[in-house]
């Protein structure tokens, strides 16, 4: 894992909160809700780690129930020229922000909407 | 099914409504009891209406990141907007933009309505590509029907 950048071949993790709710339950995937925000976009990188242990990790690190995690290519930091840098904490090293772009902190409609329909995702049970 | 109305019970209300996947079918309204010390009365809100009371408990990082409280202003815009627009197929979501999020989805194309303190933005998407909206004043709510008008065009 670069420490330095996200390479275009990392998968970068989001947890979508079971409340409030931001799940659009017709369409069956994450509301552009779910992506948008004023100050940067919390993500965690892959690093290295298999699925399994990102899940844990994240629903360690969010603390909220989850309804689903959402996950995307890295590489579409590069086709929409998002800043994604990484900011490790010291209870996560693979805490990473994504801003719409070098210029402009936090993720605004264009970019929201490309993140909720083009993320693959898991539904986790509420027990999980 | 009535509610008795308590800082926190909004949120429970929003709670229980999501728990039952009520959101696309309600267009009933549910008898509310609201009480203080000194008086009791019965009114009805929509669950439209009450999912945007519940954002009023959402306090700052709700969306386990840097989200902020969703500022009251909004959220009286919100329910100022919310009967001219149409219930059938509305989501309302809040957002980590201090916004509350109108949206319609039709599989191919979206519309997103962003209620903020001084303005709305509608965005029309066919699939990820932005081909309509803007940013709008209060009085100008009739823009919205203008945007479904081509949300619902094939």
């Amino acid at each position: 894992m670069n420490p330095k950048c996200v390479e275009p071949q990392e998968t970068l993790y989001r947890g979508v909160l079971i409340n409030p709710f931001v799940w659009n339950d017709e369409t069956n995937r994450p509301s552009s809700a779910a992506f948008k925000q004023t100050s940067s976009l919390s993500v965690d990188r892959e690093g290295g780690r298999c699925k399994e242990t990102v899940f844990q990790s994240l629903k360690k690190n969010v603390r909220s129930p989850l309804k689903a995690i959402a996950w995307f290519s890295a590489k579409h930091r590069f086709e929409r020229r998002m800043e994604v840098r990484p900011d490790p904490t010291e209870t996560n090293q693979y805490h990473t922000l994504i801003d719409d772009n070098e210029d402009t902190i936090g993720v605004g409609t264009k970019n929201a909407k490309f993140l909720a329909r083009r993320c693959e995702f898991s539904l986790l049970s509420i027990t999980s | 099914m009535a509610y008795a109305v308590s800082a926190s019970s909004a949120f429970h209300m929003y709670n229980d409504f999501f728990k039952q996947k009520k959101q696309s079918e309600t267009f009933g309204r549910r008898p509310i009891i609201f009480k203080n010390a000194t008086d009791t009365k019965v009114v009805h809100i929509s669950t439209f209406d009450a999912i945007i009371h519940s954002f009023k408990n959402l306090e700052n990082g709700w969306n386990g990141d840097k989200a902020k409280a969703i500022p009251t202003s909004v959220i009286e815009n919100a329910l100022m907007m919310l009967p001219d627009v149409p219930k059938d197929g509305l989501k309302i979501f809040p957002t980590g933009r201090e916004s509350i999020q109108f949206e319609y989805d039709n599989g191919d194309k979206s519309l997103e309505i962003g209620i903020y303190e001084d303005r709305f933005e509608i965005a029309l998407f066919d699939d990820i590509e932005l081909i309509g909206g803007g940013t709008h004043e209060f009085t100008e709510l009739e823009e919205i029907k203008k945007q479904l008008s081509k949300l619902n065009e094939s």
